[in-house]
């Protein structure tokens, strides 16, 4: 086991570094960068700059150096602890972290817990009930929440919110509580805006997860060792609980390691629409204003997120699942 | 006896301006300051001739804290709120030139000369005065210094030489150019004319506050010690970080502010956020003589979406929103006026819409057909413009040709109406002629050599407008595709000159930017706007270099431009923009659509002294002319505390 688990953290290191240099040539590639974007932006109200000028800010910005050395240079800092400087927003990538990340894994977290308290039972429920009423029902529910894009359900659930229940349009916090410090009240108000994006987000993770369950239940239902439960006189449902469930739930843990990382992913749009202070809408406009050190960053963290993920998931495959061996 | 009268008389007149000086009042949050000993009187802040603004519509109350919405790091949209102030400013009349941090300015009769005359006791933020000093500091460590900036300015030069600057006492500049410069008043009018910082030339900075940053003032190995210090990677670098002012949201970098000449000062920047509060030495007052402004705070939020704003709008929560709302959804603003709590007031724009036909296009079959006069009238008469007002505008822009607004000293009859009115059939007799008669089995013309005449309208946008051109133009048989993409991905391919056709918001149409800023007009910026004459923009810029020799019909516009540069009075500058505009009417260099579209405004319903009509454009510099400082809300709480920190 301990050999295992030592073999697993050389590969995730590796593997963080590969997606490192990916992540960061793939960001330098596009053609231009921050400045570019910048001078021309600067230009709709009548800047005029000298290409000597041009030259002289890139360096001051560490942008004419070739990509290598910017990587190495980025690395090195990194590993110092110093995630260096965002050229898009103007803070240290460390504050503008520090300033979403909390946000963001609450609400990754609370999504999730979301998504399998819905999605759990439903799938069970399907499963054993399946080609009834019921079964059809969620199946169509499920698959509408699936296909609604993301945006239109932040706009429409915003939208809901704000008349029946007069929840300030965007954010977390409504306006009163933006400056005051922490209080019940404060921790009320949160928890009332928290609702519309878990939903957006969880509804259509939600749909996934119940197909996933359903066949994983299906398959199980039928096997001999069923009848020979019930034959012992097992109530039916200890007997779903303690047996089928227990294999049906090995999907969910082999993907629970990536979840956070992937709903952060889905959190981008949903985080625009909805203005939600965390880390999704930052990636996004790092990209495309090629502040790549603000950008390297979140993709590194994310990488490190789902590696990490996937060590736990293995883990806890290998405590649930007593068939699993090590070589 | 007459003499003793006129000196009686004058003598009552200092009398009199006295005892306006006694009567200043100001803000409670500084009364309380004052009484506590933190800041000076009123009347030791304010200089002693300070600018008087007469209120829009009656003399407002001190308090409020306002929220405005910008959905881009880049542009502080209506956060604009806070105000610029330049030397000079611009008017809501279209005139220009009035002084504002200046007290007067002077030109000698050629106009190689002008004598800047400072206000005597104007302060920066801090409290220290501003002097000429502030202009000689900046001219000589700053401007002239090639680490700090590479090159002067082309404004600031007169035939490739710079300017002289010489300071006369405390508060007069004298600037000496070797060649007539009357332009030189439109750049101290508009947003030159101001403080520098890293990406803005500017005129002046604080010197008392840039000094203890500055190699020559401190040393160079002080100077590298403290970047060094900060983290830094130079001296440069730490010297732009400390003594940037905060009037941008490009200027936000920086955790401690420079003094600024502007009306609030910035306490607090976050990622989510900017926060202002008033200037104690702000230099402008009412007609009764209250401290400007009115206004106690004023709080930029940061928004990822226009979305976002727009929901805002509606809600109720946006004191003041005249950039992002958009006409498209006019009826939404509307219909929730009421319960927003908020007025939608329709003000109007000088910039036009216009289409930029790329006349140095890489294909040279294609370059030869867009170059032929023929095939842009037959385009512009193909445009049914009543139809895309009324779709697109409510009827309330007005159709035109690539011209400037007629209250520009250099309109003309005619210049707005060339090849306006719709006429397809005419515009298919002109292709007919031109040689492109033939069509393919779809219908499309094919081009000289036998191909189908195919050109691609690119945009960082889907617009309607762009789909109703594209049917009016594939009317009169020609292939038109659309293509939107992103506004960098756009950017390169116009620097690459891939583009065929690209909409464009044709600005700068009015002084004192018409003059400075020719670029729609005349081939002088290969990027921004820069398709219509890529090429020989390119050339122009690069001194031959690059790019390609203007026809002569296009180097007449540089020639015309070069007399416009040269001028010894704004006089002198009418004939030759006015040939350059003819030219534009002559030669339809660009598709003009409309212009005077219609602009939105939306006002929270207690925010005073907005007006109900206006002009929205960079040209006048949006909000400025209308004095932001004089608005107030009606029934909001002064703030009594200032922001925490602040005067500790």
């Amino acid at each position: 086991m301990v050999e295992y688990l030592c073999g697993r953290v050389v590969y995730a290191v590796v593997a963080i570094f590969v997606i490192s240099v990916i992540s960061f040539v793939l960001i330098k590639a596009p053609p231009g960068d921050y400045l570019t974007s910048y001078i021309t932006r600067l230009q709709g109200s009548g800047l005029k700059l000298d290409a000597q000028q041009v030259e002289n800010l890139r360096a001051q910005y560490g942008l004419s150096q070739p990509t290598h050395i910017q990587y190495l240079k980025w690395m090195g800092q990194i590993l110092r602890g110093n995630f260096g400087y965002s050229l898009y927003y103007r803070f240290p990538v460390a504050q503008l972290l520090a300033d979403t990340l909390p946000f963001t894994i609450i609400l990754a977290i609370l999504t999730l817990v979301f998504i399998y308290a819905v999605s759990i039972p439903i799938g069970v429920l399907s499963a054993v009930k399946q080609y009834s009423v019921v079964d059809y029902l969620f199946t169509v529910l499920g698959f509408i929440g699936l296909s609604i894009p993301n945006f239109v359900l932040a706009l429409l659930v915003m939208f809901f919110f704000y008349k029946t229940f007069d929840i300030s349009i965007g954010g977390l916090f409504s306006m009163e509580y933006v400056d005051a410090a922490w209080s019940w009240a404060k921790f009320v108000d949160l928890v009332r805006h928290l609702w519309a994006p878990v939903i957006v987000v969880g509804i259509a993770g939600t749909a996934a997860i119940i197909r996933v369950i359903r066949a994983a239940m299906l398959d199980e239902l039928g096997r001999d060792y069923m009848q020979v439960a019930r034959a012992k006189g097992l109530s039916e449902f200890r007997l779903l609980l303690k047996y089928p469930m227990r294999v049906a739930l090995n999907p969910i843990l082999s993907t629970v390691g990536w979840q956070l990382p992937n709903i952060i992913g889905f959190f981008v749009i949903a985080g625009i629409v909805l203005n939600l202070p965390i880390i999704g809408p930052v990636l996004l406009n790092a990209l495309t204003s090629q502040d790549m050190y603000l950008a390297g960053v979140i993709v590194l963290f994310l990488s490190v997120l789902t590696v990490v993920g996937t060590i736990l998931s293995d883990i806890l495959l290998a405590i649930a699942d007593p068939r699993i061996r090590y070589y | 006896m007459k003499n003793w009268r006129i000196i009686l008389a004058s003598a009552l007149l200092v009398a009199a301006a006295a005892a306006t000086v006694l009567a200043y009042q100001e803000a409670p949050m500084f009364e309380k300051l004052v009484a506590e000993g933190k800041l000076p009187p009123v009347e030791e802040r304010l200089p002693d001739n300070p600018r008087v603004i007469t209120p829009n519509d009656q003399v407002g109350r001190y308090g409020g804290t306002a929220h405005v919405y910008t959905n881009s790091q880049f542009w502080l949209w209506s956060g604009e709120l806070v105000g610029f102030d330049w030397l000079l400013t611009v008017n809501p009349d279209y005139t220009w030139g009035t002084p504002n941090i200046l007290e007067s300015f002077e030109f000698n009769e050629d106009a190689t000369s002008i004598t800047l005359h400072l206000r005597k006791g104007l302060k920066w933020s801090d409290g220290v005065p501003f002097t000429a000093e502030d202009f000689m500091y900046h001219w000589v460590y700053v401007a002239n210094n090639p680490e700090l900036f590479a090159v002067v300015p082309d404004w600031l030069t007169t035939n490739g030489v710079p300017l002289t600057m010489a300071s006369q006492g405390d508060h007069t500049v004298v600037i000496d150019f070797v060649e007539p410069n009357s332009l030189f008043l439109n750049y101290i009018s508009h947003a030159w004319a101001t403080q520098a910082w890293q990406w803005w030339f500017g005129l002046f900075q604080p010197a008392h506050y840039c000094k203890q940053f500055h190699p020559a003032h401190i040393g160079q190995d002080r100077a590298t010690e403290m970047a060094e210090a900060a983290g830094v990677a130079s001296w440069v670098q730490h010297y732009w970080n400390k003594t940037g002012p905060y009037f941008g949201i490009q200027d936000k970098p920086y955790t401690e502010t420079a003094p600024v000449l502007t009306a609030y000062v910035c306490v607090e920047r976050s990622p989510d956020r900017l926060v202002w509060e008033r200037n104690p030495y702000y230099w402008k007052v009412d007609t009764d003589g209250n401290q400007l402004p009115y206004i106690d705070r004023i709080i930029l939020h940061f928004v990822e979406s226009s979305d976002v704003i727009d929901g805002k709008i509606i809600s109720g929560e946006v004191d003041a929103e005249w950039i992002l709302a958009d006409i498209d959804k006019l009826p939404v603003y509307t219909d929730n006026a009421e319960q927003g709590g908020y007025d939608v007031r329709l003000w109007s724009t000088t910039a036009m819409a216009l289409y930029e036909l790329n006349l140095t296009h890489p294909d040279p079959a294609i370059r030869e057909i867009i170059q032929d006069v023929r095939f842009r009238q037959a385009l512009s008469l193909a445009i049914d413009r009543d139809e895309i007002n009324e779709a697109l505008f409510y009827g309330l822009a007005t159709p035109r040709s690539f011209t400037v607004p007629k209250e520009s000293p250099y309109f003309k009859e005619g210049f707005d109406t060339s090849y306006i009115e719709y006429d397809p059939v005419a515009a298919e007799a002109l292709l007919d002629a031109m040689g492109l008669d033939k069509k393919d089995a779809e219908g499309f013309r094919l081009r000289p050599d036998g191909e189908r005449l195919r050109l691609t309208i690119e945009s960082a946008e889907a617009e309607t407008m762009d789909e109703l051109v594209r049917e009016y133009w594939r009317a009169i048989g020609l292939d038109i595709d659309l293509k939107a993409q992103t506004q960098d991905l756009l950017n390169e391919r116009v620097a690459a000159n891939l583009i065929d056709i690209m909409p464009g918001g044709g600005e700068f149409n009015i002084e004192p930017s018409f003059s400075t800023l020719p670029q729609f007009y005349v081939p002088l910026t290969d990027t921004w706007p820069g398709l219509w004459a890529n090429q020989w923009s390119k050339w122009n810029i690069t001194g031959g270099t690059q790019g390609e020799e203007p026809i002569p019909a296009i180097q007449d516009l540089i020639d015309w431009y070069a007399e416009i540069r040269g001028a010894r009075s704004p006089e002198d500058r009418i004939e030759p923009a006015q040939k350059i505009l003819q030219s534009h009417a002559d030669n339809l260099w660009q598709i003009g659509i409309v212009g005077g579209s219609p602009w939105i405004v939306i006002v929270k319903d207690d925010l005073k002294n907005v007006p109900e009509t206006g002009l929205m454009t960079w040209d006048l510099a949006r909000m400025v002319p209308f004095n932001p400082q004089q608005f107030y809300f009606e029934g909001r709480e002064p703030v009594l505390d200032p922001w925490p920190g602040r005067f500790d």
